[in-house]
C-alpha cells in the first residue's frame, strides 16, 4: 500500500522525450540533489576516523587512504573512483578531479574532502549503470 | 564559517563564467534571468493551493448536520457520542460540542470543536464547503454501483488509487500529469522554459504539480535549499580552497553526459543551483512576516513558507503571475484511535489553526483577493465504526477558502449519514453525488483557463451538470 514508486512516472525532461519511464526519479528533485550532496558532504567533516571527538555510536569514513594520496592527484581519482563509482567514473570528471586536487591549496584532508564532495555531487555518482 | 558568504562567492564565480559565456552553455536559463527580472506580476497574480489532507480524513466529523433528526442519523450511524470510558468505539461528537455554523440560505450544520478558526472564516463568507464530492466517471447511483452498470473509478476504496485520481481528476491512473501540472502548462503565464516552476511544493514529490514538459519545484519549509560550501573552522587558506573547489562545481555542472539518466539527474542539479539563489534572494528581501503561526505544526510550517513565496514571487525578481502550490498534512487514516485527543482532533487543529494564520498572512501581504486554498483527501471514512476507528470510504466533504470565495455556504448536496441507505453502501460509505471534476474545474476556470481547454484536462466533466459550481465567480 505505501513505499513503492509509480511505474508509470516519467520526468519532465530527456527521459520524458525519449518517451520512456522513470520511476527511480520519482524522489530525485533540486531539494533533494542538494540535500543529498550537502548530507554526504557534513559526514566527510563531521563523521571520519580521527577526528577530534569522534562520535562513537556511527560508522565513520577513513579519508587516510584517500588524503595519503594527495602528492598523486591520478591516484586519489583512481582510488575514488574504484570507492565510490565502482570504475565507471567518466573521463570528463576525473579530469576535473586531477586538476582541482593538484591545485587546491590544502593539505591532504582537505584535498580528499574536496574530492569527495565533487564525486557526491556528481550524475557519475547518483546513477548506476 | 559564513555560509551565506560562501555562496555569494559561489555564485560570483558563477556568474563570471555566465559573463565569459561558459555558463550560457549549460544554463541556457541564465539568459532568461534578465527578462524575468524585467517583468512584474503587477496587480494580475493568482494562485491556487492544495492543502492535501493524507489518508483520508473522515470529513462527516468534520462537518456534522446540526439539523435534529439529521443529527440523530449521524449519531445513530456512527455508534453513538464517543465517550472514553462509556463509549469507546462511539463515533458520534456531541450536537452542544459542535460550533455551529449559519449557512447563508439555510441549513444547520456544525463543525468540529478543534476548528474555531475554520468557523470564524466560514461566518465571515471567506470559506465554503463542497458536499459529497469523489472520485466520479459519470453520475452514480447505487443500483448502478452495486450492478456495475456504469464505468466506476479503478480500485475504489484504496489510498494510492483514489489519492492519484483526486491528484489526477480522473480515472486513468497511468496518466503522467497531475489537473495541478496540466492546468499550470495551459495557462497563457504557465512555464517559462528555465524558471522557476510556476508549480511548487512544500511537501515533496506530488503528481498533482507534473505537467507536460513542467516539474515542480520542491523547497523546505526555510527556503530553497543551497549547497554547502562551508570548511572546518581553522582550514589554511580558506577562501583559495573554497574558490578552487567551486570552479571545480561549476566544471562539473558544466559536463555534458549521454546516459540519459545522467542527464535527468545532471539537468536536476543545474535548475537547483541556478534557482536556489534567486529565490532565497527574493525570499530574504522582505523583512519577517509579522502574523505568527502556530508552533509545533507541520501543515503551518509549510503554509509560512507559501505565504512568503507568493509574497516574493509577485516581485519582478521572480514576477509570476499564476502559481500553483501543494502542501500536506498525513495522518488522516485514522483505523485506530481516531477519537483520542491525539488522533482526528489534533489533525483538524492543525489544519483549523495553520489555515487561520495563512489567511491572515495573506491578508498582511495584500494577497487575499488573489489566493484561493482548497482541500484534497483521496476519500472519507466508514460512517460506521471499526470498533476503534473507521476504514476507508469514497465521497467526502472539502473546504474552499479565500477572498475571493463565496464563502458561508455549503455547495452541492449534504448527504444522510446513513448505512446501506439510498446513498450509501455497507458500513456507511456515501456515494459521491459531486465529482472531482466539477470543483477542480471551478478552481481551474478561476485560474484563467479557458472553457474551450477544460475538456482536455477533465475528459470526464462533459458527464455532469453543472460544469462549475459556483463557489468562484467564473
Amino acid at each position: 500500500m505505501f513505499n513503492f514508486y509509480e511505474p508509470d512516472y516519467r520526468p519532465a525532461g530527456p527521459i520524458a522525450e525519449a518517451g520512456l519511464y522513470a520511476p527511480e526519479f520519482q524522489i530525485i528533485d533540486e531539494n533533494y540533489v542538494i540535500r543529498t550532496a550537502n548530507h554526504l558532504y557534513t559526514r566527510v567533516w563531521s563523521g571520519y576516523v580521527g577526528m577530534p571527538g569522534a562520535p562513537a555510536d556511527r560508522p565513520l569514513l577513513d579519508l587516510a587512504p584517500v588524503a595519503a594520496l594527495a602528492h598523486d592527484p591520478q591516484a586519489m581519482v583512481d582510488l575514488l573512483d574504484l570507492r565510490l563509482t565502482y570504475g565507471s567514473m567518466s573521463p570528463g570528471l576525473r579530469d576535473i578531479l586531477r586538476r582541482m586536487i593538484a591545485e587546491l591549496p590544502g593539505d591532504g584532508l582537505t584535498k580528499a574532502r574536496a574530492a569527495i564532495q565533487i564525486v557526491t555531487l556528481s550524475p557519475d555518482f547518483a546513477v548506476q549503470r | 564559517m559564513s555560509r551565506r558568504h560562501d555562496r555569494r562567492e559561489f555564485l560570483k564565480l558563477m556568474s563570471g563564467l555566465l559573463a565569459a559565456g561558459g555558463m550560457q552553455a549549460f544554463l541556457p536559463q541564465w539568459r532568461l534571468v534578465g527578462q524575468a527580472l524585467a517583468q512584474s506580476s503587477g496587480g494580475d497574480y493568482r494562485a491556487l493551493v492544495c492543502v492535501y489532507l493524507a489518508g483520508g480524513n473522515d470529513a462527516f466529523n468534520w462537518l456534522v448536520p446540526r439539523e435534529p433528526a439529521a443529527y440523530e442519523t449521524y449519531r445513530q450511524t456512527r455508534g453513538g457520542v464517543y465517550h472514553p470510558q462509556s463509549n469507546p468505539t462511539g463515533l458520534a461528537i456531541a450536537r452542544d460540542e459542535l460550533l455551529p455554523l449559519s449557512p447563508v440560505g439555510g441549513g444547520d450544520f456544525g463543525l468540529h470543536p478543534a476548528c474555531p478558526e475554520l468557523r470564524g472564516l466560514f461566518q465571515q463568507g471567506r470559506l465554503a464547503f463542497v458536499a459529497n464530492v469523489g472520485a466520479l466517471i459519470v453520475p452514480t447511483t447505487k443500483a448502478q454501483y452495486l450492478n456495475r452498470s456504469v464505468p466506476l473509478p479503478p480500485e475504489l476504496f484504496s489510498h494510492n488509487s483514489q489519492t492519484s485520481f483526486w491528484q489526477l481528476g480522473h480515472g486513468d491512473l497511468r496518466h503522467a500529469f497531475g489537473w495541478g501540472g496540466e492546468l499550470a502548462a495551459r495557462l497563457p503565464t504557465g512555464a517559462l522554459p528555465g524558471r522557476l516552476s510556476p508549480c511548487i511544493s512544500i511537501a515533496g514529490h506530488t503528481r498533482f504539480l507534473m505537467g507536460p514538459q513542467l516539474a515542480p519545484y520542491q523547497m523546505g519549509t526555510s527556503g530553497a535549499v543551497t549547497l554547502s560550501t562551508g570548511l572546518p573552522s581553522g582550514t589554511p587558506n580558506a577562501s583559495a580552497v573554497r574558490a578552487r573547489r567551486d570552479q571545480a562545481v561549476a566544471e562539473l555542472l558544466a559536463l555534458e553526459y549521454a546516459h540519459l539518466f545522467e542527464r535527468e539527474y545532471q539537468g536536476t542539479l543545474r535548475r537547483a543551483v541556478a534557482l536556489y539563489q534567486q529565490i532565497n534572494d527574493a525570499l530574504n528581501a522582505d523583512p519577517p512576516l509579522a502574523t505568527v503561526f502556530p508552533a509545533d505544526n507541520p501543515l503551518a510550517d509549510q503554509l509560512k513558507m507559501v505565504a512568503r513565496m507568493i509574497r516574493a514571487s509577485r516581485r519582478p525578481e521572480i514576477g509570476h503571475r499564476r502559481q500553483i502550490y501543494f502542501v500536506s498534512l498525513g495522518g488522516f487514516d485514522t483505523h485506530d484511535a481516531q477519537m483520542v485527543p491525539s488522533g482526528q482532533p489534533r489533525l483538524l487543529g492543525r489544519l483549523s489553526a495553520a489555515l487561520g494564520a495563512f489567511q491572515q498572512a495573506l491578508v498582511e501581504i495584500g494577497a487575499e483577493q488573489q489566493v484561493v486554498t482548497f482541500t484534497m483527501s483521496e476519500f472519507a471514512r466508514t460512517l460506521a465504526t471499526n470498533g476503534n476507528g473507521t476504514d476507508h470510504a469514497w465521497g467526502t466533504v472539502q473546504a474552499v477558502l479565500g477572498g475571493p470565495v463565496l464563502g458561508g455556504r455549503v455547495y452541492g448536496t449534504y448527504p444522510t449519514l446513513d448505512n446501506d441507505g439510498e446513498w450509501t453502501l455497507s458500513r456507511g460509505r456515501v456515494i459521491p453525488t459531486l465529482a472531482v471534476e466539477q470543483m477542480a474545474s471551478t478552481l481551474a476556470r478561476w485560474m484563467g483557463l479557458a472553457p474551450s481547454q477544460l475538456g482536455a484536462i477533465f475528459p470526464n466533466l462533459r458527464n455532469f451538470s453543472p460544469q462549475s459550481l459556483p463557489f468562484l465567480p467564473s
